[in-house]
């Protein structure tokens, strides 16, 4: 059974660098990156992308937009949970097109114990898919 | 084991007993029924036979019957035909004497029907018909005279001659003889008395006749009618037969003559009272007899048969049943047969099982003496997730009284969760995926991974953090087993066994070892933040501490006093006391201590202290200062380097690397190492080479009109001298390139689903020949049609070669000089001279370059072609600036 991947994108690198190693402890197959480019061959293999919403460097609207129109071509498209500590992008979480939102952004602990459940929950499911 | 709760079977109505009893039931039925109908037919039969036998018999009395009347008949007319008178009157025919002597009243007490006198002579004297009813003459029966003509031939002395005799229908009984007188001269006779008596009725009043009398006589012709078949083998010859039983009621023929040798049929007829009905009576008494008698024995039958083998059955049951509660039990039969030795099989049946259920109880009990011993709360759950009904102790302690038998894991774990709780709802997925994938192979120790690690139960002592762990029960063909066996586990899985452990004060120290090293973190980040803004001046003042302190030594062990070097003091208690200030500033307590007992011990003023408190303080200075550089560079995102952070002159470098170079180089090892330090001497941070790059890109997109983002991976990477003087003018072009020909304007972006905002990154990461760096964008890629058009016009190549060129041919064409898809030539590009310029360039420094291009982008590649630059990438990078960005971590194991 593959491991199932989990994608960061965020424009701060020592975010990128903390959530990366954190989860790595965790078990889990962490892909981060700042930069947009060559993004979508990111995807395949992933059941989870975490994205900051509000980034002075980058869109995260466009980033979503473009991850989404990538991910059709998966035969189970990862779901889309906003890491953000905007509270206002958090209330919009669904009407800015994501699935979920993690609260707290930057308290790690907090972040596993919100992530697991549903990287598993998301992992499960895709493997249900693939058996059936 | 059975439950001992378990409700007993009902007695089937296929149990042994009633098929037993409708076994008996069905034998006996049919063995009456047998008997019935043997009894019967034999009854019938010998009634019949019997009957045939008496009927034959009766006929032969009847004849004699006959016959006795007939002589009875003729005797009385013989005792009446003795006249001692009548000779006279015969003679003589008297009128009176005959009316007087002879009256009607007297035929009819002798019970006849007619009376005929005929004289010797002929004469008729007499021939009257008789109303007995009545006691009168009548007329003479029609017939009667033919009947007494019978006698015509006999003469008066004749013998009596009696018989019957028929006039139609009607028999009669017949008596003609001679008249004779008192004294017996009967010859010659006077005349013949002739007597008829009418027996019975013809055949057409049979019917009544049949209802009083056992026989009646039958003309031939009634007969046939009644009995054709009979009446032909009777008149054939035949004696006498018995009637079918169709014919009712008439068991019997037999035939006789009449005087005139008519045949007449006597009918021997059926008393229903008798006969047959007493055979069928007798039958059927019999059958119910034989029916009782079955029944009786049936159950006769019942009682033998179920003390000899049912008894013992429902004995053997009642005890399986007892065994199967739990309770041993014995069947005592010492019978040497069948249900002896069955018995006997099934008590050791149930010595064994009792034995076996004690050992599984004992094991059972240790096992759960262990359970309860472990620190972990176990218990199982279902596929469905229902937990078992045993459990742990510890499960009962940390669960609480929710572990019932039945419960919800779920709900148990996860109950105080709404149920739309990623926690929860990934559980239950997890549970719905097992029992989804459960099979014989079923990958249990790969879903394991995603099942929960943890949960936390709300109660009212706080918050309990527990550990799961989750290991199958198999149920294979043999045994149960576990994850832990070393053979890989087969089987489907039966339950789910979780082990639970409580962390709660694990958890609680790694929170309180968190927040230590939360506060330690935040002073080593500070001590890192000073030294990592001001290590040159740390490292200068901790030189200037330790020359402080080597000062101090050799005034010490110079004069073994102070007094005699004044300058020299002085001076020395001036830099302890700058070295107590900058101590202070980097509050290092310790090197302040020590400053300042060198400076009071410095001071001619202050009282001096012991020499060997005073090298004592020289010692600890020495060692403080070493603790320092030790913490430094422990600390330091450059280690050790950041000691050697000491200005360098590039030209004294330069003039280093030529003399080294001119070195013998029989000494290759310190050739070797002195080279590379040379190198290093000279090389320079990647981002050193890029550092123009962020103001020009930003400054030639926003002349293009274009929002692009420039980003720099591995700024601290570093790179020969010659390389990055060689990148900063390539890597200018390259972005200028980009810019050119790759990155879309926005409303193309948009419609292609691209991100508003173009990225050009460069990226600079180590290889065993060199650096490698690389320029990608994401723009729209190459485009091939200019290439290849520029390429024909400037007759690089003809149309039709154009047309089977791969993408790899047409982007090599790029490189070419005068190769540029740009229409226009403005400050970006256009000249075509670019990338073959770039190439150039890179070839000197010993780089090549290669590109990849699709719809999503352009990736330039710069790879060294020898090594070259193999010794700077062997060193350790330089710190990336707090504003440099990580690489992708995709691209690190890339």
């Amino acid at each position: 059974m593959a491991q199932r991947k989990v994608l960061y994108v965020d424009d701060s690198a020592d975010m990128l660098a903390r959530v990366e190693r954190r989860l790595k402890a965790e078990g889990l197959d962490v892909v981060t990156t700042t930069s947009t480019v060559g993004l979508a061959r990111l995807l395949p293999g992933v059941v989870l992308v975490l994205l900051d919403y509000h980034m002075p460097g980058l869109n995260g609207g466009d980033v979503l937009q473009s991850l989404k129109s990538a991910s059709k071509q998966l035969a189970v498209p990862p779901a889309f949970y906003l890491y953000s500590s905007s509270e206002l992008a958090a209330a919009q979480t669904h009407q800015l097109g994501f699935d979920g939102a993690f609260s707290h952004k930057g308290d790690l602990d907090d972040l596993v114990a919100q992530l697991m459940p549903v990287y598993r929950l998301l992992s499960l499911r895709a493997l249900r898919k693939n058996v059936s | 084991m059975t439950n001992a709760n378990q409700p007993q079977t009902p007695e089937s109505m296929f149990s042994l007993r009633w098929r037993l009893i409708l076994g008996l039931f069905l034998v006996m039925g049919a063995a009456s029924y047998g008997a019935q109908f043997a009894v019967t037919h034999l009854v019938k039969s010998g009634f019949e036979a019997t009957e045939r036998s008496d009927n034959l018999a009766a006929l032969k009395r009847l004849k004699g019957v006959l016959q006795r009347q007939v002589d009875a008949f003729a005797t009385t007319a013989k005792d009446w035909s003795i006249w001692d008178d009548l000779s006279d009157h015969l003679q003589e025919p008297n009128q009176a004497f005959f009316e007087s002597s002879l009256s009607a009243e007297a035929y009819a007490g002798m019970g006849w029907d007619a009376v005929v006198l005929r004289l010797s002579d002929g004469t008729i004297r007499m021939a009257e018909g008789i109303d007995r009813e009545a006691g009168k003459f009548t007329q003479l029966p029609e017939g009667l005279l033919e009947l007494e003509s019978l006698y015509q031939a006999a003469g008066p002395d004749d013998p009596i001659v009696s018989g019957f005799a028929r006039l139609g229908d009607q028999p009669y009984l017949v008596a003609s003889l001679p008249v004779l007188r008192t004294d017996g001269s009967a010859s010659p006779a006077p005349g013949r008395l002739v007597a008829a008596k009418r027996v019975w009725g013809a055949w057409l009043d049979t019917q009544r006749v049949l209802t009083d009398l056992d026989f009646a006589l039958m003309t031939p012709e009634n007969a046939a009618k009644a009995f054709p078949k009979t009446t032909a083998s009777l008149l054939n010859g035949e004696d006498a037969l018995l009637v079918p039983e169709s014919e009712t009621q008439i068991l019997g023929l037999t035939l006789i003559e009449s005087l005139k040798g008519d045949p007449l049929f006597v009918l021997k007829l059926r008393n229903p009272r008798t006969a047959h009905a007493q055979g069928v009576l007798l039958g059927q008494t019999a059958s119910q007899t034989v029916v009782v008698v079955g029944l009786l024995l049936s159950a006769l039958l019942y009682i033998v048969v179920g003390r000899v083998a049912l008894t013992p059955v429902l004995d053997l049951e009642r005890a399986a049943r007892a065994l199967a509660r739990g309770e041993a039990r014995r069947v005592d039969y010492t019978r040497k047969d069948e249900i002896g030795r069955l018995a006997d099989a099934f008590n050791r049946m149930a010595r064994t099982i009792t034995r076996r259920d004690r050992a599984l109880r004992d094991a059972n009990a240790d096992m759960h003496q262990l359970l309860d011993a472990m620190d972990e709360a176990v218990l199982s759950f279902d596929l469905d997730g229902r937990v078992g009904a045993s459990r742990s102790l510890r499960a009962t302690e940390l669960l609480g009284a929710g572990a019932s038998a039945d419960a919800d894991i779920v709900n148990l774990l996860y109950g105080h969760l709404p149920d739309e709780a990623p926690e929860r709802q990934a559980f239950r997925e997890w549970l719905d995926t097992v029992r989804e994938m459960n099979g014989d192979d079923v990958p249990f120790e790969e879903l394991a991974t995603l099942a929960p690690t943890k949960c936390e139960l709300r109660g009212k002592n706080g918050t309990t953090h527990l550990k799961l762990g989750f290991r199958p029960i198999r149920r294979d063909t043999q045994e149960t087993t576990t994850a832990d066996d070393t053979d890989s586990p087969k089987g489907r899985l039966e339950a789910i066994l979780l082990v639970a452990s409580d962390e709660t004060a694990l958890v609680r120290k790694t929170q309180e070892a968190a927040a230590r090293e939360l506060a330690l973190t935040t002073r080593i980040e500070r001590l890192q933040e000073r030294a990592g803004h001001e290590v040159h001046v740390l490292v200068a003042a901790l030189d200037h501490a330790e020359a402080l302190l080597s000062g101090v030594r050799e005034l010490a062990s110079a004069t073994r006093s102070l007094d005699g070097v004044e300058a020299e003091r002085l001076s020395l208690m001036g830099r302890a006391h700058s070295l107590k200030a900058t101590a202070l500033s980097y509050k290092l307590e310790d090197l302040h201590r020590i400053a300042d007992g060198l400076e009071r011990a410095l001071d001619t003023d202050a009282e001096h202290g012991e020499d060997e408190a005073f090298g004592r303080l020289v010692d600890e200075g020495f060692q403080a200062i070493a603790e320092i550089r030790t913490e430094i560079t422990r600390h330091s995102p450059i280690g050790t380097a950041v000691l050697d952070q000491t200005p360098v002159s590039r030209r004294a470098l330069s003039r280093l690397h030529g003399l080294l170079r001119q070195l013998d180089t029989a000494a290759a090892p310190l050739h070797e190492e002195l080279l590379v330090a040379g190198k290093l001497l000279l090389a320079v941070p990647f981002g050193q080479a890029t550092g123009h790059l962020s103001e020009a890109c930003a400054r030639w997109a926003r002349a293009e009109g274009l929002h692009v983002a420039l980003q720099i991976h591995g700024r601290g990477e570093l790179v020969t001298r010659a390389l990055g003087d060689t990148l900063s003018m390539a890597l200018g072009h390259l972005v200028r390139n980009s810019l050119a020909h790759g990155i879309e304007p926005a409303e193309e972006r948009r419609a292609a689903h691209k991100v508003e905002q173009a990225t050009i990154a460069i990226a600079c990461r180590p290889s065993d020949k060199g650096p490698i760096i690389t320029v990608e964008d994401d723009g729209r890629g190459l485009q091939r049609e200019p290439l290849l058009a520029k390429a024909i016009a400037t007759g690089r190549i003809t149309a039709e070669e154009a047309a089977g060129w791969s993408d790899e041919q047409v982007w090599a064409l790029a490189f070419e000089a005068g190769a540029s898809s740009r229409t226009g030539v403005d400050d970006l590009a256009g000249r075509g001279v670019g990338l073959a310029e770039v190439r150039r360039a890179l070839a000197e420094t010993g780089y090549a370059i290669d590109v990849r291009s699709s719809v999503t982008g352009t990736c330039f590649t710069l790879r060294p072609l020898t090594n070259a630059h193999q010794a700077v990438s062997l060193l350790p990078s330089l710190p990336s600036p707090a504003n440099d960005l990580e690489r992708p971590s995709n691209e690190r194991s890339a």
